[in-house]
């Protein structure tokens, strides 16, 4: 599932960075920079997506010090974007 | 822009091949012969550090070797590493940085030719690998093989540190395979696949640090080296198994070479500056 999800969402950025440098470069215009920051920014979130994967195995598994780190990882890594605001 | 692509390529596809990260490649370039600088040139290649990441880490075989429990463990440390090392991006001056880079990219050549690929693996599948070992396929013995995490204090010294210098844009992976794999018994696979799975999570804080501090001043240079280095894993990829790597290596060690003596040697000359 966080596999799927990972791979749809690298694609979505990938299409975006592709379309807004094209666009970028054909037009010129201001508006496809807005496309290639939100392909530059659906990046940036995608490893997230492995880390709440692997803290549900972890949490399922009952395997709670690894469960412990991985929701220690997740809160530093939203403090991290966090200061993006 | 094509520059860029080109660059990208080059530096996704040299890092694939020899599994020590593009970033070290393409920050000189973006900073020498596109003019981007230093900070600039190193938050385009964080941001490409998490799309190699993650083009990698999507593999099937990249799956089944990382350690995730490893991974985990050690990834609260890489981060707590990133975080400093973003927060003294904005106090630390240009020139130690681009002399931190020098080092690191020493440090790589020595890696690189002296790359230790120690086995450690334990052909009895049922004996016991600890909280932080694991079980893989072995291609070499043709059957499944274990192995224990020994010194525990290394592996975190190395994955804060690694966490710390991921700021200037050169990927952990660097600091956090060699030693995993020569002093904690972790085999080669396992540890690139594992180092691999963290990379792209330990890149965020130095993203938002260089976002924050203003150093992405062309989105479309990001876009341009992004996608050249996608492009350039796969090369890489491809291009692994079909060519003769040690001349390949030679060569791309005397490039770091190159790279270490510009940022060590002639830091003050025209656009060794910020």
């Amino acid at each position: 599932m966080a596999r799927r999800l990972m791979q749809v969402a690298f694609a979505f950025s990938t299409a975006s960075l592709v379309i807004g440098l094209l666009g970028s470069s054909v037009s010129g215009h201001a508006s496809w920079v807005n496309v290639i920051i939100t392909g530059l920014a659906s990046l940036v979130f995608i490893p997230v997506i492995p880390v709440i994967g692997a803290c549900i195995d972890f949490l399922r598994r009952k395997e709670w010090e690894f469960a412990a780190a991985s929701i220690a990882v997740l809160a530093l890594l939203a403090y991290a974007l966090s200061r993006l605001s | 822009m094509l520059v860029a692509i080109i660059a990208g390529v080059a530096a996704g596809c040299l890092g694939t091949l020899f599994g020590v990260g593009g970033g070290i490649f393409l920050v000189p370039v973006l900073q020498f012969v596109v003019g981007l600088s230093f900070d600039s040139a190193a938050a385009v290649s964080q941001i490409t550090i998490i799309g190699t990441s993650i083009a990698v880490a999507c593999t099937d075989a990249n799956r089944r070797l990382a350690n995730v429990r490893l991974a985990m463990t050690l990834q609260v440390l890489t981060l707590a590493g990133a975080l400093a090392g973003g927060f003294l991006l904005a106090v630390i001056p240009a020139a130690i940085e681009q002399r931190i880079f020098g080092i690191t990219a020493a440090v790589i050549v020595v890696v690189m030719l002296r790359r230790l690929d120690i086995r450690n693996i334990i052909l009895d599948v049922g004996c016991d690998v600890g909280r932080l070992g694991a079980r893989i396929a072995d291609p070499e013995s043709g059957c499944e093989v274990s192995y224990r995490v020994r010194r525990w204090p290394a592996a975190f010294a190395a994955s804060t540190a690694a966490g710390a210098i991921s700021v200037l844009g050169v990927g952990g992976g660097v600091l956090i395979v060699p030693v995993l794999n020569a002093w904690c018994g972790v085999p080669l696979r396992a540890a690139a696949a594992t180092s691999a799975f963290m990379i792209g999570a330990t890149a965020i804080p130095g993203v938002v640090a260089h976002l924050k501090l203003g150093h992405l001043v062309v989105p479309q240079l990001a876009a341009a080296a992004v996608l050249g280095v996608l492009a350039g894993s796969r090369l890489g990829i491809w291009l692994g198994p079909r060519i003769g790597i040690r001349s390949l290596k030679l060569l791309f060690a005397l490039i770091l070479v190159a790279v270490a003596a510009k940022y060590l040697l002639f830091l003050g000359q025209p656009g060794g500056s910020r």
